[in-house]
Formats: structure tokens, C-alpha cells, sequence
């Protein structure tokens, strides 16, 4: 990155594009700067000269460097083109930016991880971390949900993750079909269903808006204080290094002093959850 | 007769009788020199309507989001862009309470900042007085001189309602008018291209892209519009003369044959280029070419949107017309 | 520093050596009256018979349309280049508001990052304000940031007196650049300064201000925008930009690439939040989809968030979001009812 300009991107070379769903593509992209080093729950802003730019939480754990993936759901102009890049193509990059996911403070404690559809992304990097670094937490569990049993995304890796010492993997889509003998329905329903217990355990969540504001409530329900619950609000974002001004929530920038917040921070911020429209 | 207090009157029984759910219409802010929309849907908020002279705003545009029935206040030349939107079927004619105001004509935008009889600061009324317009200051009594009032209203031919539910301010009700004057259009077509030329990019250079032209004109109903289209894009964001002029273009096609001549898009407009002349313009040509008068009459096919074997071929203004 | 005398005869002599540190910026009237800052006006164009521009000096620094690179793609990657430094600027005239405006700006620009180009522009630049004789009733600089009284942003403030002007260094920049043209400044005498004194008294007295803007970050706490006080508030708004493109304290820009495929230019353009589409995010997800959301937006991250954030309200009280306001929305008097208000709870 340019040190003077944090406008500036680089180039990294694309490595590997993975197929999840209809419309999510996990591009694995090698980084060349050997200061390059993020922690899970950053972002970066990907370029395509001439589409534009936008941010892209990374779904990878810094273990996976010099490479790193981006998991890009087809929302937009930017994503639309990279969508349409194969491996050997290039992308511009710049970062990482943003808070990270605490995991230091989660050390030996239970890790509960909410994901729903593309919010699993920037959960996978925590996922990663724990599971290489197994005796430093506790109980690993995963509650992930999807539109449709094709919406589900790192499909091989939930596969594994099963498999996983001290880990449990609850999987359940909006609305089954085929061949899913799966749990079918919402995830907050399904999660006040589990009832997971709050003693030592911190409760991660990424999804969309909607399903984080159930979740909320739910986890409130089970009597998790909301210092104990922590999302990451992937929204609104432009420029990424707190200039532009569109990521405003309260006195914050989501780009600098998130992505990564405590429920406890958001309610400050926004009493209203308007954070989470 | 006091429009204001009869405008009050007719509000309070229109929201208290339940014929509508809203009404439209002017209100007093803090200065004496402006007026705001004012929303209302209590019948105790009718005392704070008023109607003078400062009553410019074309309070058409913000119907589409009332609710409704809706009553709104209009003047004659307002009019006409609630008469296109009937015709465009952006507004059901039963859901419109029109209460139509004759009007004497209104002020230009800096008429008062401009004066050099008075300062803004002692400003402390602007009212109509028999036809004529009065500023009363703490230094004295001052009366506007004609050319104080926007362009639109000194050529006026729409003092009165032509079509309304309630007529404020009593006289006879309007007749259907003919076309608007478009004031100021005659000067421009004597323009060599380029002096033309010369005179928009030297206007358009102060155009800021803040589409209060877009956002104030009563027909700008599109829910996406052209100019904020990403994919394809076909107007940049970026300021420059000839992309500031560009949409404008973009602008003046499409309004072609509906622009009523309102004035809404010059009186937003904080920068002061005069937006009129060239949606008179197209106005003009429109009628010239067809015919065509928007904004009278509500059964009406607007000109672009029909199709006629007797429509003049295009060959009349390619050939030499000094379009 | 010491505050010097400028007689009216020698501004041109001055202006002629501040060229030589940049290009000189001053308020010009065109033919139908318009007055904006120009580039490099002949002397005789430069007018000081204006209440304030339209436009305020922001777009300078901030310019509404700016290239943070070129680029052009290339056999497996592309090429960057960045647009050469420019000029320094020398800004003639600015009101206080505006310099103020610059101080706000210089915040929200350096935080954990810096954006080089509004920097570079501002440590290059020189500010010259003109001191406001006569304020527009819609102007609360001193409610708001005590500028009649506190000024901020400049290097150097002429006070309009009999026969010249009255110029205080308000910078150590300012102060040099007066030592260094020393042969035309004087020192002032005593009724130069009595009037001076007299003038900064009867600009406060011509202002007023309803609000206590202390009391707005709680109370935007406590009412958030999606309180019936906000929906209402919204209505009569058209949602257009002008509050947000002639406020000299606005920071927000949208990024766009314009390219012909091959190679091209990632442009920054001013951005506005009352724009429907400014928080809308790709897939269409709208947190502001209401007009008095956005205002809540606008005015909570003004007078709330901003202080917080950067100890400074982001409103210097220039008065043109109501000037200029196709509806006149009447920020102080939205504050001001704002703080009246009380929710009726059910």
C-alpha cells in the first residue's frame, strides 16, 4: 500500500475461484506484501479499475497467507465483474482495515457462531483460527443457515467442521427440497430451539440485518448479556479508511472502529437497533 | 379579501370533515422573507397556513408521497403540473382535493435580499395589497416593482385557477389558458451557436450536481432515474460543464411536451442558472410543432405520447430550424 | 501577534505580492450578479461588496469532482498514476464561516487515516478572511462557534475600518506573511481598533440564535430517528443536495471509476445524505429509506456525532442550508423544536 495515500490499491493475482452457491464465488487471491497481515474479522477494499471499488470482508484465517480468500456474494457492479475474473487475472486490493474480532479476550472460553447465508464469511476466519489453535477455547459451536440447501456456502468445509474435535455444526435452511434431510427453518428459531447456554461463552453472529436482530433477541432471551454478543456490521462501508463519511453509526466509522462491535456497543450507539436496517 | 384567512377556513373543514387526509400548502418559518411547505393533517394546524406573495414553491411535487385524498394549494400555473399528472395517472383525480388560489403574481427568489430600499433583517411582512406587492419594513412601507416577480408571473395568463375543487381568494374562476409565454426564450434563439454555446457552458459552470432542479420539478416522478443509473451510466457524477449540460439534456427530452413551464427547476436552483430558458424552450418547440398545450386539460394525451398520421415530419426543424 | 494597519490604497499592492505565493482566489460578481470565488481575477473584478458566496471555499480543498488517480490496465496488472501537485492557494476574502468550515474539514480529513490531497492543498494554502460587517438574519456563526468573537481556519483577518483595514495574524503563516510586506501595513492607532471593537459587537448583536447546542447529543439519544418527531420533520423536504453541497463543514464523497475499458480515472464526487441513495447498499438493503431519517442523519452527525468524534460541531452557521433550501427548512428552528419535543408514550 501506498504508505502517503490509502487510496492506492495493489495488484494480487487471482489463485483459485471456488463455486459456493448460485451467486457467492470464493476467490483466493495471493497477497506479495510481506507486511500483509490481517486478523479475522478485517476487510479489505477490492478494486476492479473501470467497475470501482468496494469492501470485501476477508473469509480467511491469516494462517492461509501469502494467500488469503474473499467470499463475494453478486450484489452489485463491483462484485458483478469480479464474478465474471478467472484465476490468473488480477484484482486491485488495499487494506486490511478494521477492528478485529477480540479473540484474544475469547481465549478459553465457548465459542457460539451464528451465521446466516454470506454471513458466514467473515465468521470462517475465527472458525479457522479456534480450530488451529483447538486448546486455547472451548466448545466450538456452529449455527449456520441458509435461504435453500444451495445458498449454503463452504459446503466441503461444514463437512469438516463436523468432524472436528470439541465442534458441533447445526446446518438448517428457509425452505428444504431435494435432497435435504436437514433441519429446515429460520435460524433464530432454530437457535432458541438449541438454547445454547451462555455460561462462558461468547456469541459471534453475521448474517443479514434482519436475521442479526432476531438473533439478538433470541440470545437475549437465553439470558446472554450483550457484552457477550458480538456481530460485525458489513454495511454502508465505501472508502474503508474512515474518510468519506457514509459509514457513520453514532460518533463511529462501521470502516475503523468496526466492522466488529459488542451488541453492549451497539445499543449505545444506535438505541433504536437502526444500526441493523 | 384575505386569502389566507379564507385558505384557513376552507383547510380546517376539508380535515375536519374527513375530505381529506392531508392538505399541502405554505407556511411562516422564522424569517418573514421565506415560506415552507407546511403538511398538515390536524385541522388545528390550518391556522398556520398562509398564501402571499412569497408563496413561489410548487407544492405539486410533494403529492406523491401525501396521504391521501390530499388537498393541495395551488396556483394557476402550479396547476398545470397537477393537470399532467392526472394525465400521466400519477394521481387519481379522486384523490386530490384541489384548492386553487388566485394569485397576483410572486417574488423572485432574491428580489428582497436584492432591494436597495431595505435590508433583509428589517423585513418584517410581505403581503398583497389589491393586485400589488407590499414589503413592510421597520423603515417604512415598500411596494415591489414589477420586475420583482418571477418571469412566469408577468406573463401570466393563469391569475385564476382554471380547475379546482375550492377557489381561494374569490373573482371569477380562470379560463382554460392558451400556452405559456416562455419569457426570455426569444433572446437565446437570436444567439449565434456560439454565443449559445459560450453562454450554458459558462452557466453550467457553476451547476454543483445537486439536482435540487431534479428533485423540485413536480414531473420528476421516475423511481430510478437516468442520471443515477450505474449500469449502464450514462452521466457521471463528476461536475464539468459539458457532462452538467449533458444531463440537462437528458433532461429536457424527457420533459419535452409535459414541462408546464412551473419554474420549479430555476427557483431551486441555488446557483441561479436560468433552468427556463431551456426547458421553455423545448416547451416552446413542442407547441410550435404540435400544437400541443400541457398542463389544461386532464383528458388530454400528452404530446410525446401519442402518435398521429398528420404529425409533422421532424424534416421542419432539421431544416434550418434554429433549434 | 500584532494586529496591523492595511490602507485601502495598498490591498492592490498586497494582493499582487500574495500572488507570488499561489494562485489568489477571490470573489468576483458576474454579469447577473452572481458572486463566486475565481482563480486569478484581475483586481479591478474583485468585489468585497458581498454578504457571502453561494458556493463556499470548501470545493478548493474539497473539490466536488476530484481524480484520486489514473489507471490503466496492463499485461497482468495496471498502472496507477496520481495527479501532480498543484499550486498553492491563496484565498482572498473568505468569511468566517468558511475558514471555520476548513477547520471542521482538517478533522474529519486526519484521523487514523489522512486523505493527501484535501491535506496537502490545506498546508499549502493561505487563508484570508474578511470580517463580516453585516450578517444575513439567517446567520448564527457566533450562536454556534463563536467566530464574530473566536475566529477559526484563517491566517489573517481584515476588519473593514475607515480607509483600509484592520489585519490580525491569526496564524503564525498569517503573521509572516505581514512581516514580510511590512513597508504597506501600519501600525494601527487606538480608533482604529475602538471601531474595530464596535464592529465585532454590533455583528453579534445582529445575530440570534435559538438554540443550546449543548443539549443536542443526549437528546439525539434519545429521540432516534425513528421517532414520529423525525417523520414529520422530514416532509417537506425534496431531498436534494443543496444543504449538503453549500455547507462549507460537509465531508461526504462518493468514489466512481470512469473508464473506457482500457484506461481511465477513479473520481470522488461530493455526496449527499439526504440523497435516498446515499446509504443504499448493494442488494438494496436501505437503513434510511425515510426522508427524516436522513435528516436525523445529517443533523445528528453535525451537532452529536461530530463533537464526540472530533471535539467540534460540523456547522459553522453560514445560514445557506436555509438560504438556499428550495423549502427554506429552518435547521435552528428544527433543533429547536427538536429539544421541545416530548415523545407521547403510549
Amino acid at each position: 500500500m501506498s504508505a502517503d495515500n490509502p487510496y492506492i490499491p495493489f495488484t494480487a493475482e487471482i489463485m483459485k475461484v471456488t463455486d459456493e452457491t448460485p451467486d457467492i464465488k470464493t476467490f483466493e487471491i495471493n497477497i506479495t506484501d510481506p507486511d500483509w497481515n490481517h486478523k479475522p474479522g478485517q476487510f479489505l477494499e477490492l478494486s476492479l479499475l473501470g467497475a470501482g471499488e468496494c469492501p470485501i470482508s476477508i473469509s480467511s484465517a491469516p494462517i492461509q497467507l501469502p494467500t488469503l480468500d474473499l467470499s463475494i456474494k453478486r450484489a452489485g457492479i463491483v462484485t458483478e465483474a469480479v464474478h465474471q475474473l478467472y484465476p490468473g487475472e488480477v484484482v486491485g486490493v488495499r487494506g486490511p482495515y478494521g477492528r478485529p474480532f477480540p479473540m484474544e479476550e475469547w481465549r478459553s472460553k465457548n465459542l457460539l457462531i451464528i451465521g446466516g447465508g454470506i454471513g458466514l464469511a467473515p465468521l470462517r476466519p475465527i472458525i479457522q483460527q479456534a480450530l488451529c489453535q483447538r486448546e486455547l477455547y472451548g466448545d466450538l459451536t456452529i449455527l449456520y443457515g441458509a435461504r435453500s440447501p444451495a445458498d449454503l456456502v463452504f459446503k466441503e468445509e461444514l463437512k469438516e467442521w463436523e468432524g472436528a474435535p470439541g465442534t458441533d455444526v447445526y446446518l438448517t435452511v428457509d425452505k428444504g427440497g431435494g435432497e435435504w434431510d436437514g433441519h429446515v427453518g429460520f435460524v433464530p428459531a432454530y437457535l432458541e430451539e438449541l438454547g445454547p447456554s451462555p455460561e462462558n461463552t461468547v456469541a459471534v453472529t453475521c448474517g443479514p440485518p434482519i436475521m442479526i436482530r432476531f438473533v439478538l433477541k433470541a440470545l437475549e432471551k437465553m439470558n446472554f448479556t450483550p457484552e457477550q454478543i458480538i456481530t460485525t456490521l458489513e454495511m454502508k462501508m465505501q472508502c474503508g479508511v474512515g474518510l468519506c463519511g457514509r459509514c457513520g453509526l453514532g460518533d463511529k466509522y462501521i470502516c475503523i472502529d468496526g466492522p466488529v462491535f459488542s451488541y453492549a456497543e451497539i445499543l449505545k450507539l444506535s438505541p433504536d437497533l437502526s444500526a441493523l436496517k | 379579501m384575505d386569502k389566507s384567512k379564507n385558505l384557513r377556513e376552507t383547510a380546517k373543514t376539508l380535515l375536519s370533515e374527513g375530505a381529506v387526509k392531508s392538505i399541502i400548502g405554505y407556511k411562516k418559518g422564522r424569517f418573514p422573507f421565506y415560506l415552507q411547505p407546511a403538511i398538515i393533517k390536524d385541522p388545528e394546524e390550518a391556522a398556520s397556513l398562509v398564501f402571499t406573495p412569497l408563496s413561489r414553491q410548487n407544492l405539486v411535487s410533494f403529492i406523491k408521497k401525501a396521504a391521501k385524498p390530499v388537498g393541495v394549494v395551488v396556483k394557476g400555473c402550479d396547476l398545470r403540473s397537477l393537470v399532467d399528472l392526472l394525465q400521466e395517472h400519477q394521481i387519481g383525480r379522486g384523490d386530490v382535493r384541489i384548492i386553487g388560489v388566485t394569485c397576483a403574481g410572486v417574488l423572485k427568489g432574491d428580489a428582497l435580499e436584492h432591494d436597495p430600499r431595505f435590508k433583509p433583517a428589517e423585513i418584517k411582512d410581505v403581503v398583497e395589497d389589491d393586485g400589488r406587492i407590499k414589503v413592510i419594513t421597520s423603515s417604512g412601507e415598500f411596494e415591489m416593482p414589477e420586475d420583482s416577480m418571477m418571469e412566469k408571473c408577468r406573463s401570466c395568463s393563469v391569475h385564476a385557477p382554471y380547475l379546482y375543487d375550492d377557489l381561494i381568494g374569490g373573482g371569477e374562476p380562470g379560463k382554460a389558458p392558451g400556452p405559456p409565454a416562455y419569457p426570455g426564450v426569444e433572446e437565446i434563439e437570436k444567439m449565434t451557436p456560439g454565443e449559445k454555446r459560450a453562454f450554458w457552458l459558462d452557466m453550467f459552470s457553476r451547476c454543483i450536481r445537486c439536482n435540487a432542479c431534479r428533485q423540485a420539478c413536480p414531473l420528476c416522478f421516475c423511481e430510478e432515474c437516468v442520471m443515477d443509473e450505474a449500469k449502464p451510466r450514462w452521466v457521471t457524477a463528476e461536475v464539468d460543464p459539458v457532462e452538467n449540460l449533458f444531463a440537462h439534456l437528458i433532461r429536457i427530452y424527457h420533459s419535452a411536451g409535459r414541462c408546464v413551464s412551473c419554474g420549479e427547476c430555476e427557483r431551486a436552483c441555488p446557483v441561479g442558472i436560468p433552468l427556463s430558458l431551456l426547458y421553455n424552450k423545448a416547451a416552446k418547440e413542442v407547441n410550435e410543432l404540435f400544437g400541443y398545450n400541457p398542463g389544461v386539460d386532464p383528458e388530454a394525451q400528452p404530446a410525446m405520447l401519442t402518435y398521429r398520421l398528420e404529425d409533422p415530419e421532424c424534416k421542419s426543424c432539421l431544416g434550418g430550424r434554429n433549434l | 501577534m500584532n494586529m496591523k494597519f492595511l490602507p485601502a490604497a495598498s490591498l492592490k499592492d498586497w494582493l499582487d505580492l500574495l500572488r507570488s505565493h499561489g494562485t489568489l482566489i477571490a470573489p468576483v460578481k458576474e454579469k447577473d450578479g452572481f458572486i463566486a470565488f475565481r482563480p486569478d481575477p484581475d483586481f479591478e473584478d474583485i468585489t468585497l461588496d458581498y454578504q457571502n458566496t453561494v458556493r463556499p471555499i470548501r470545493e478548493f480543498f474539497l473539490p466536488h469532482s476530484e481524480t484520486l488517480f489514473n489507471f490503466e490496465t496492463v499485461q497482468n496488472g495496471f498502472d496507477i498514476e496520481r495527479n501532480k501537485p498543484e499550486e498553492p492557494l491563496v484565498i482572498f476574502g473568505v468569511r468566517l464561516c468558511d475558514a471555520c468550515g476548513l477547520e471542521a474539514l482538517d478533522r474529519a480529513f486526519s484521523g487514523k487515516y489522512t486523505d493527501p490531497y484535501y491535506t496537502e492543498r490545506r498546508k499549502n494554502a493561505l487563508i484570508i478572511s474578511l470580517f463580516c460587517t453585516e450578517p444575513h438574519p439567517a446567520c448564527f456563526c457566533e450562536g454556534v462557534q463563536k467566530l464574530m468573537t473566536g475566529p477559526k481556519g484563517a491566517d489573517i483577518l481584515l476588519y473593514p475600518v475607515e480607509g483600509g483595514f484592520l489585519a490580525d495574524p491569526l496564524s503564525e503563516k498569517g503573521d509572516k506573511i505581514i512581516g514580510e510586506s511590512k513597508k504597506l501595513f501600519k501600525e494601527p492607532d487606538a480608533e482604529q481598533l475602538k471601531a474595530k471593537d464596535a464592529m465585532v459587537e454590533k455583528a453579534v448583536g445582529a445575530q440570534s440564535c435559538i438554540v443550546d447546542f449543548s443539549l443536542l447529543p443526549e437528546k439525539f439519544k434519545e429521540l432516534p430517528p425513528s421517532s414520529p418527531f423525525w417523520r414529520e420533520e422530514g416532509e417537506g423536504c425534496v431531498s436534494c443536495g443543496v444543504c449538503s453541497f453549500l455547507c462549507p463543514a460537509c465531508q461526504c464523497f462518493s468514489v466512481q471509476d470512469i473508464s473506457d475499458g482500457k484506461s481511465g480515472k477513479r473520481v470522488r464526487c461530493w455526496a449527499t445524505c439526504q440523497d435516498c441513495r446515499f446509504a443504499k447498499m448493494a442488494g438494496g438493503i436501505d437503513p434510511r429509506p425515510e426522508k427524516g431519517e436522513r435528516h436525523y442523519h445529517r443533523l445528528s452527525h453535525k451537532f452529536a456525532d461530530a463533537p464526540a468524534r472530533n471535539d467540534m460541531i460540523f456547522c459553522t452557521g453560514c445560514g445557506r442550508c436555509i438560504r438556499y433550501c428550495p423549502s427554506h427548512h429552518d435547521v435552528l428552528e428544527t433543533l429547536k423544536k427538536f429539544l421541545e419535543y416530548e415523545e407521547v408514550k403510549p
